[in-house]
């Protein structure tokens, strides 16, 4: 056996396993770095393990992340959310399963104001459980649509992981952001048919509203729709319109966030302390995955495992859409036990050259993979989002939770199919975009 | 004892709460960049250099208190259904790695650091500002996380042969 698939199943092999453990996958990384190195090269080979941790300290790319953070948290501390879904309750009506597809469109809103899942599945479950409860909606269809559309924080822009993706491979944040909105707002379309497909044939599962709100009510609400606009626009336009980097478009959405929650009068020090501390945990938690990943990443690449996998995978006589598949199912399979950003960290160095290889497009691949991390998020048993869901009704069963998601997993991964197929699809807004 | 776990929480409390501000001041330093750019074509030589200080620094000094609040998230599925000894054993597994990672990461960080300091030094960018602080913070922020791991590494310990949880 060469030392390459020792060196592979060793490193990867023990990951797994603390991983079960429960041990942080922070620790776990940088410590199997650190013995992997010590196996290898002795005391004398451990200066990887640092000057990877160094590079992410000094990539400007990576202040995007707090910053995206921030946001989230704000949102989540101040009302602007919970009024922002009051519009999206009156106008939802009296369509039969309304309010599930309000809640689908509310969650995508919000995605597009923060960069991660956990912010978006939460507030959306918070705001949007009591009243689909009230209306007796059936609790596969509540956590399903929460879940699944909170799920999409991480495709539809601004996306830490598409951030991410983009500093991995050099390829411009601003297509993948662009292709990232075609692929989750498609989604998004899907799920609300399916709900309002599902309600017309189930009228028990989700009844309508009793009450009508009038015509006046409805167009005050959408006062409440106005400060999210102004903030999206912000984070999106600042970066699509080439006036910002990333990293500048999310201080421009973290400052415009502020100034909303300070016009709001809901600004106080306790606002601005809680926000600021809150922000700092959730960044080291994220960050910190990376400075391990650093590490680990350096040692298995410099003991030839990248080379040795991306060799290998060339090397396998198939068709290249065949490969891309099984590297796309690799990534779904992982997705369920791993974090997103530990998955991009550690696969993307060596899928993404052989993919890019065989002239696959780079944006298609990375918002493809982006999708595919998604839908890894929300998969029965382990998928993350799931465990969000169930600490947003620690009532419900795990069993109910499992079976709401599933119908909206298979869309999703119908969805994914499809956009493997017809590339067009992801491509022709960043393609019609001028990114400067 | 109590007093030293104390003493430690307190330090990774109090860093990590006072690093958490800097994020005002990088928003702040960001958005000057990008109105002095973009609506005065004078975009400054500075704002991206310290961007990458500012945040490179909290990246690192938030570590230990996002180990104080135990938020480098686990997977608790097995570890749950265990009796309090054997995740004691768990949590032990969880530390000692992580100390195992951090005081490499402070060792060599030592070296980096005075490697850097020894040739005093300088980024790339047109200013040429010296490099070795954030080098230096690097020693830092590992070292405080080191601490915190070894203050919850004793309350394992301790709750593993008490077998109740160790409050102090």
């Amino acid at each position: 056996m060469s030392i390459e698939i020792l060196l592979t199943v060793g490193m990867f092999g023990s990951l797994i396993v603390c991983i079960m453990a429960g041990v942080s996958l922070a620790f776990a990384l940088g410590a199997i770095g650190v013995i992997s190195a010590l196996i290898m090269y002795g005391p004398l080979g451990l200066m990887p393990i640092v000057t990877g941790v160094f590079n992410y300290m000094w990539m400007l790319l990576l202040a995007a992340v707090p910053l995206f953070v921030f946001i989230g948290v704000a949102l989540s501390k101040s009302k602007i959310a919970e009024d922002m879904f009051d519009a999206f309750y009156l106008w939802s009506g009296r369509l039969r399963g309304g309010l599930a597809v309000g809640t689908c469109g509310f969650a995508a809103a919000l995605a597009a104001m923060t960069g991660n899942c956990s912010a978006s599945t939460v507030t959306t479950g918070l705001v949007a459980i009591p009243p689909m409860r009230k209306r007796n909606y059936d609790e596969a269809m509540i956590f399903g649509s929460i879940g699944s559309a909170g799920t999409l924080g991480i495709l539809i822009p601004p996306s830490i992981t598409l951030i991410v993706i983009g500093m991995m491979t050099g390829q411009s944040i601003g297509k993948l952001f662009a292709g990232g909105l075609v692929a989750g707002v498609g989604i998004v379309i899907l799920f609300m048919i399916y709900i309002l497909i599902r309600s017309w044939l189930q009228p028990e599962l989700c009844p309508a509203l009793e009450e009508s709100p009038t015509l006046k009510e409805k167009v005050l609400a959408l006062r409440s729709i106005a400060m999210p606009i102004v903030i999206i626009f912000s984070i999106l336009g600042s970066l699509f319109f080439g006036i910002a980097t990333p990293t500048e478009a999310s201080s421009v959405g973290a400052l415009a966030v502020l100034l909303c929650v300070i016009a709001r009068g809901e600004c106080s020090l306790k606002f601005l302390r809680e926000t600021a501390h809150q922000t700092a945990s959730i960044t080291g938690m994220v960050l910190w995955i990376m400075f391990g990943a650093a590490g680990f990443v350096a040692i298995y690449s410099g003991g030839g495992g990248i080379y040795f996998i991306q060799n290998m995978l060339m090397e396998l006589d198939v068709n290249p859409w065949l490969l891309v598949f099984i590297l796309q199912g690799a990534v779904l399979l992982l997705g369920m036990f791993l974090d997103p950003m530990g998955i991009i960290l550690l696969c993307l160095p060596l899928f993404y050259p052989v993919v890019s290889g065989l002239g696959f497009d780079p944006i298609w691949y990375g918002v493809i993979f982006n999708t595919a991390l998604c839908i890894g998020y929300i998969t029965p048993p382990f998928g993350y989002n799931l465990f969000y869901l169930k600490s947003l009704s620690p009532s419900t069963s795990m069993k109910t939770i499992y079976k709401s998601v599933i119908p909206f997993c298979g869309i999703m991964i119908a969805s994914l199919l499809l956009m493997m197929i017809f590339p067009e699809i992801v491509l022709w807004l960043p393609n019609n975009m001028n990114f400067n | 004892m109590k007093k030293i776990l104390r003493t430690i929480d307190g330090v990774s409390k109090w860093s990590g709460e006072t690093v958490s501000y800097v994020i005002y001041v990088g928003i702040l330093m960001l958005v000057y960049e990008v109105i002095s750019r973009y609506f005065f074509q004078a975009p400054t030589v500075w704002a991206h250099g310290y961007t990458q200080r500012i945040f490179g620094s909290y990246f690192i000094l938030v570590g230990a208190y996002t180990l104080l609040l135990n938020g480098h998230v686990r997977v608790d599925i097995l570890y749950r259904e265990f009796p309090i000894r054997i995740r004691a054993l768990f949590d032990i597994l969880n530390y000692s790695l992580m100390i195992l990672w951090t005081s490499v990461l402070v060792k060599e960080g030592i070296t980096f650091f005075l490697n850097s300091w020894g040739i005093r030094e300088t980024d790339e960018m047109a200013l040429a500002h010296p490099i070795y602080p954030i080098k230096f913070i690097l020693v830092l922020g590992v070292s405080l996380i080191l601490l915190q791991g070894l203050s919850k590494i004793a309350v394992s310990c301790i709750t593993l042969i008490k077998g109740e949880i160790y409050e102090y």
